[in-house]
C-alpha cells in the first residue's frame, strides 16, 4: 500500500543573517507529508518549527532569513525555484497556512464576506452572486451557524473560535492539497479547541488534504496526529507514528519532554523537567545538540552529529543510543 | 539553481560586506538585516551648530552688534564685489553676516533648551498624571489639552509680548504653551497602554502608593518617548522662534537671532538677497539635521512611534 | 483539622457597568463578570480555580488582590474584611496577600533592575518606617531569594530583558515571595511558558510551598496543571460556581455536566485514551446577557425544562462535593 507523498522536504536550511552573526534557526530538516494524513511538527520555542512552516510558505520574515539550502517538493516540483509570480498561483490553491492568532490575521476594516470572496476571486473569475453564494457555501463548511448573516459581519463581531473557522474557510476555499495549521488552537478555551480539531478532521476526510500541524502541545498532538516529528535546535530529532512515540519514544529529549507533561491520571508526583537551556542556535555544537543536557551522553555524542537511524517502521531517531533495526 | 548560487560561506561574506555597507547601505546579496543608518550628515551639522553656539565670542570673527557703515550690503567674498573680510558679507548696517550668524545659533539654541525643558516638562508630568490617574483628572486635563491645541498660539505670543514686552522670557513662554499639549498627549497614550502591563498592577499590590509607581515604574518607560519627542520638537522651536522674532515678537534687535536676520533682509531680497538667505540656509539645514536625527533616534529607541 | 480558613470568599460579585457614549454616558446594563462565589483557603494548601475564558476565574483573583473592589460580598483574610483597608492595615495586607501572574513579558519594569523589583516590597515597608539601615539586610534577602527560586544572587544586577520567560517568572516569584506572604495568587503562572520549563516551575512552587508553607490560589485552565497542584478545585461558568470538590475526589468522579465536558475537552495525550467525549455545541454566551436559570443549559446535553426557569444551588453530592446541578437533587 503506498500513498501518494504529497509535500517532500529535504535538508532545508533556513538562516537568518545578522550583523552579529548567523541564527541557524532551520539547519537541515526532512520530512514528508502523505495524502490525507495529519503530520505533528512538536518543539518547544525556538526550535525552528514555525520558521520551517514559513520557509515552505516561501514567506520569510523580513530581516535576514534565507533559505540557503534543501529542496521543497509539492507534488515532484522543487517550489524554492518557483519565481515569485508563481509562488502566489502555488500559495492559496495548492499549500495553505492558518496561523495561532485569528485576531491577527483577518484584516479588521473588511466584513468577514469580503476576505471570503478575495480568496474566491483569486482563483477564479466569477459573478457576484455566485462568488457570494460560494462564500456562503464556505461559512457552511466550517460550521458557522447562520452564515448568511455572518457573511456581512467584521471580525470583531465575533468570538475567536469563530475568527479562526473563517480565517479556516479562507485557507481552504482553494482546495488546496496541503494545510500548515501554525498552532491554531492555542488561543482558544479547551472547549472551543475540541470543536475545532474536529472540524479540521472533518474537513480532511471530505477534501483529503495533508496537514502539518505545528504545536507544542502533545495532547494536540496525540488528538489530531498519524505521524510526530519532534524538532530540537533547528533539526527533527525523532519522527514516526503518534503511538510509537508516545509509547517507546527512542530520542531521550522526546523521552524527557513526554515525561514533563502533566498527567491526568496516574500518581502525582514531581515532574520530570530538562534541565538546562538549548545551544545557542549561533554556535552550535558539533556534535548532537541535545548532549549538553542528556542523561546518556558519551564522548562520540559531544565530537559527532548522530545520523539519522532507523529505529522501527516509519520511525526514525538522531541518536547515537537509539536502537537500530 | 537559484539557491546553488548563494553563498555558502556567509560569515566571510558577512565580514566583506561589513565595510562596503557604510557607503553602500541598500539590499545586498545575502539579505543582511538592513537596520537604520547612523545619520553622520545631520550629527555632523548638528555638531558644528553647537559649536558655534558654545565657543561664539571665539569663532566670529567680528561683533554681531557693531555696525561699519561703509562695508554695508557687501555680498558673499566669492562674488563680484564682495570683500575678503566678509566670507558671508554684510547687512544693511555693514554687520558682518557670519558673526551675526554665530551668535544667532546661541539665542535659537538657548531658546530651544529652555522651551523644551519647561513646555516638555509640563507635558511629561500632565501626560504621566493624566494617564496613570485617569477619571475625573484626565478628563479635565485632556480638555485643558484641547483648548491649548485650538488657541492661535502666535497670536497668543504677539500679545505676551505686547503686554510683558519683547525678551527671551516671553519668547519661552510663547513657546511652551505651544508645545507642551502635544507633549501631553503623546505621553498620556504611551502610559494608558504602560498601565495595562502587569508590573503596574504588580506594584500596586507589592504596596507602591500612586506617585512612587508614577515616579519607578511608569517615567522611566516613557523616557525614551520624550526624548525622541524632544528631538523631533527642536527643529518645532527653532521655526517657531524664527517666526515669532520675524514677526518682532521675539528677541528685541540688535540682538541676532535667525528669525530676526531673515526679517531685516525681507526689504532687500530683490538687490542684496544674502541678507535673508543665509540665514534662511541655515535654519533649514538645522531643522532638516534635528528631524533626520529624531527620526533615527525614534526608530532605534521607539519604533512604535512610527506615526508621529 | 477544622481550623480558620486563611481566606475565605463570602457571595462574591463584580459587576461591571456597560455603558455607551462618552460625555452622558449611558449605562446599558450590568456584565456579571462575577455572581455570588462563595470558597476559602487554608493556611499551606493549593485552591485552584478552573475555567475558560470570561468564566469569571481573573475577576475573582484581582478582588482578592485587591485591585478590584467587589459589587457586594466580603473577602476575609484570618477573619479580617479586605476591603475598605486604607494606609497602614492596606500595607500590611499587601504584605500578606501577593501575585504572581500568566506574561512573564509583561510582569517586570523593563527599565529595573531585577534585584529591585524582588526588593520593592521591602523598600517600600522600609522607607514608610523611616529605618534606613535596612539596606544591608534587604540585599541579604533579595540574595536568599534569588537562590530559593533557582537563579543566582549576582543577576540581580540584571535587567529583565536578559532573561528568558521560565527565568522572568521565577524572578517574578522571588517578588511575591519577598514580604513573606500568607497567601500568593497565582493567575495562569505557567500557562506562557515551554514544557519542560513548565514542569521546572510546578516543581519550585511545590518545593516553596513545602518550605515556606504558603497558600496558593492557582487560577489556570489546563486541568492537568491544576491536578497536579491544587489540593481543592473550584470549577466556574460565565461567573458562577458550577463545582467544588478536594481535588482527588473531582478527577475521580466528576459530576457537573460543563465539568464533565471540560474534562473531556482536555486532550490526553496517549492517543484513544479519552473515555467518553462530549463537544459542547456553541460558544460560551455573553456575561451581558446571561442565560436564565442554570447559566450553562443553552449547552447542556442533559438539559430538563426547569433548568431554565431557576437557578440549581450548589449541593453537596459526597464529602467536601459540591455540585450546581438539578440531576443530583
Amino acid at each position: 500500500m503506498t500513498v501518494e507523498t504529497v509535500l517532500e522536504v529535504r535538508d532545508l536550511h533556513t538562516h537568518f543573517f545578522l550583523r552579529r552573526g548567523v541564527v541557524k534557526a532551520v539547519d537541515g530538516v526532512s520530512f514528508s507529508l502523505r495524502r490525507g494524513e495529519v503530520l505533528g511538527l512538536v518543539g518547544e520555542s525556538g526550535c525552528g518549527k514555525s520558521l520551517t512552516a514559513l520557509s515552505l510558505m516561501r514567506l520569510l520574515p523580513k530581516g535576514g532569513a534565507r533559505t540557503i539550502k534543501g529542496e521543497v517538493r509539492l507534488g515532484g516540483e522543487n517550489i524554492l525555484e518557483c519565481t515569485p509570480a508563481e509562488m502566489r498561483e502555488i500559495r492559496g490553491r495548492r499549500i495553505s497556512m492558518v496561523l495561532q492568532d485569528p485576531q491577527t490575521s483577518l484584516n479588521p476594516v473588511f466584513t468577514v464576506g469580503d476576505q471570503l470572496r478575495e480568496a474566491i476571486q483569486r482563483r477564479k473569475r466569477a459573478p457576484r452572486a455566485a462568488v457570494m453564494e460560494e462564500a456562503v457555501a464556505a461559512l457552511r463548511r466550517v460550521e458557522i451557524a447562520a452564515p448568511e448573516q455572518r457573511i456581512g459581519q467584521y471580525p470583531h463581531q465575533m468570538s475567536g473560535g469563530m475568527k479562526q473557522r473563517v480565517v479556516g474557510a479562507i485557507a481552504i476555499s482553494g482546495e488546496p492539497g496541503v494545510l500548515i495549521a501554525d498552532e491554531p488552537t492555542t488561543a482558544l478555551d479547551v472547549t472551543i479547541q475540541l470543536q475545532y480539531l474536529k472540524l479540521l478532521k472533518r474537513l480532511q476526510a471530505e477534501t483529503g488534504m495533508a496537514i502539518l500541524f505545528i504545536t507544542h502541545d502533545f495532547g494536540v498532538v496525540g488528538r489530531m496526529c498519524d505521524r510526530v516529528a519532534v524538532m530540537y535546535a533547528g533539526r527533527i530529532v525523532e519522527c514516526g507514528p503518534v503511538r510509537q512515540i508516545f509509547e517507546a519514544p527512542q530520542h531521550p529529549y522526546t523521552r524527557a519532554l513526554i515525561a514533563s507533561v502533566p498527567k491526568m491520571t496516574g500518581p502525582v508526583g514531581r515532574l520530570a523537567t530538562i534541565e538546562g537551556q538549548p545551544p545557542s542556535l549561533m554556535d552550535l555544537p558539533a556534535g548532537c545538540r541535545f548532549a549538553s543536557r542528556c542523561a546518556l551522553v558519551e564522548q562520540r555524542c559531544l565530537d559527532v552529529y548522530p545520523g539519522t537511524v532507523r529505529v522501527g517502521e516509519e520511525h526514525t531517531a538522531d541518536c547515537w543510543k537509539a536502537a537500530s533495526s | 539553481m537559484a539557491l546553488a548560487e548563494r553563498p555558502h560561506s556567509t560569515d566571510a561574506v558577512a565580514r566583506r560586506l561589513s565595510l562596503w555597507r557604510l557607503v553602500w547601505p541598500a539590499r545586498v546579496p545575502g539579505g543582511f538585516r538592513r537596520t537604520a543608518r547612523v545619520p553622520w550628515i545631520p550629527i555632523a551639522i548638528i555638531s558644528v551648530i553647537v559649536v558655534m553656539a558654545l565657543f561664539a565670542p571665539l569663532l566670529a570673527p567680528y561683533s554681531p552688534i557693531d555696525q561699519t557703515l561703509r562695508d554695508k550690503l557687501l555680498p558673499p567674498a566669492w562674488m563680484a564685489g564682495g570683500s575678503d573680510k566678509y566670507f558671508l558679507g554684510t547687512d544693511a548696517f555693514g554687520r558682518d553676516i557670519l558673526s551675526r550668524l554665530i551668535y544667532g545659533a546661541r539665542v535659537s539654541l538657548i531658546v530651544a533648551l529652555l522651551a523644551l525643558t519647561a513646555g516638555g516638562g509640563i507635558g511629561l508630568v500632565v501626560g504621566i498624571v493624566s494617564g496613570y490617574v485617569g477619571g475625573a483628572v484626565d478628563s479635565v486635563l485632556m480638555r485643558l489639552v484641547d483648548a491649548a491645541f485650538t488657541f492661535p498660539a502666535i497670536l497668543f505670543a504677539l500679545l505676551l509680548a505686547v503686554t510683558m514686552g519683547q525678551g527671551l522670557g516671553t519668547l519661552v513662554i510663547a513657546i511652551s504653551l505651544l508645545l507642551w499639549a502635544s507633549f501631553a498627549r503623546v505621553i498620556r497614550g504611551e502610559v494608558l497602554s504602560l498601565r495595562q502591563r502587569d508590573f503596574v498592577a504588580l506594584a500596586r499590590v507589592r504596596g507602591c502608593s500612586a506617585p512612587r509607581i508614577m515616579l519607578t515604574h511608569i517615567l522611566p518607560n516613557v523616557l525614551n518617548t520624550f526624548m525622541v519627542l524632544v528631538t523631533l520638537n527642536i527643529g518645532v522651536v527653532i521655526i517657531a522662534e524664527a517666526t515669532l522674532s520675524f514677526l518682532g515678537a521675539g528677541i528685541p534687535p540688535p540682538t541676532p537671532t535667525w528669525g530676526l536676520m531673515i526679517s531685516e533682509g525681507r526689504g532687500r531680497i530683490a538687490d542684496a538677497w544674502w541678507v535673508a538667505l543665509i540665514p534662511g540656509i541655515a535654519i533649514t539645514l538645522m531643522v532638516l539635521s534635528v528631524n533626520l536625527f529624531g527620526d533615527w533616534l525614534r526608530d532605534r529607541l521607539d519604533p512604535r512611534l512610527r506615526q508621529l | 483539622m477544622n481550623a480558620a480558613p486563611l481566606l475565605r470568599v463570602e457571595g462574591l460579585r463584580k459587576h461591571f457597568p456597560f455603558t455607551k457614549g462618552i460625555l452622558f454616558a449611558k449605562t446599558l446594563g450590568q456584565i456579571k463578570a462575577v455572581d455570588d462565589v462563595s470558597f476559602e483557603i487554608r493556611a499551606g494548601e493549593t485552591l485552584g480555580l478552573v475555567g475558560e475564558s470570561g468564566c469569571g476565574k481573573t475577576t475573582t483573583s484581582r478582588m482578592i488582590l485587591n485591585l478590584e473592589e467587589p459589587t457586594e460580598g466580603r473577602i476575609l483574610l484570618d477573619g479580617e474584611p479586605i476591603h475598605g483597608l486604607q494606609g497602614e492595615a492596606l500595607r500590611a495586607y499587601r504584605a500578606r496577600v501577593q501575585a504572581v501572574f500568566q506574561d512573564p513579558w509583561s510582569s517586570l519594569n523593563p527599565r529595573m533592575k531585577v534585584g529591585r523589583t524582588i526588593a520593592e516590597s521591602l523598600i517600600v515597608n522600609a522607607s514608610r518606617n523611616r529605618r534606613r539601615g535596612d539596606r544591608a539586610r534587604i540585599d541579604e534577602r533579595v540574595r536568599e531569594l534569588l537562590l530559593q527560586v533557582g537563579l543566582r544572587p549576582e543577576q540581580a544586577q540584571q535587567y529583565p530583558h536578559e532573561f528568558s520567560g521560565g527565568q522572568r517568572q521565577r524572578v517574578a516569584l522571588a517578588a511575591a515571595l519577598a514580604s513573606r506572604p500568607k497567601l500568593i495568587v497565582l493567575d495562569e503562572p505557567v500557562s506562557a511558558l515551554d514544557v519542560s520549563i513548565r514542569a521546572q516551575m510546578m516543581n519550585l512552587l511545590k518545593d516553596i510551598q513545602a518550605q515556606d508553607d504558603v497558600a496558593y490560589l492557582l487560577v489556570a485552565h489546563d486541568l492537568a496543571t491544576v491536578r497536579h497542584m491544587a489540593d481543592h478545585t473550584v470549577v466556574m461558568y460565565l461567573g458562577k460556581i458550577v463545582e467544588k470538590a478536594p481535588t482527588a475526589s473531582l478527577f475521580e468522579d466528576v459530576r457537573h455536566p460543563y465539568t464533565k465536558a471540560l474534562f473531556s475537552a482536555v486532550l490526553v495525550a496517549w492517543p484513544g485514551q479519552a473515555a467518553e467525549e462530549i463537544e459542547l455545541k456553541g460558544e460560551v454566551p455573553s456575561p451581558l446577557d446571561p442565560p436564565s436559570g442554570c447559566r450553562f443549559h443553552t449547552r447542556c446535553p442533559h438539559v430538563m425544562p426547569r433548568c431554565s426557569q431557576q437557578e440549581p444551588a450548589l449541593r453537596e453530592v459526597s464529602p467536601g462535593h459540591f455540585v450546581a446541578c438539578y440531576m443530583f437533587e
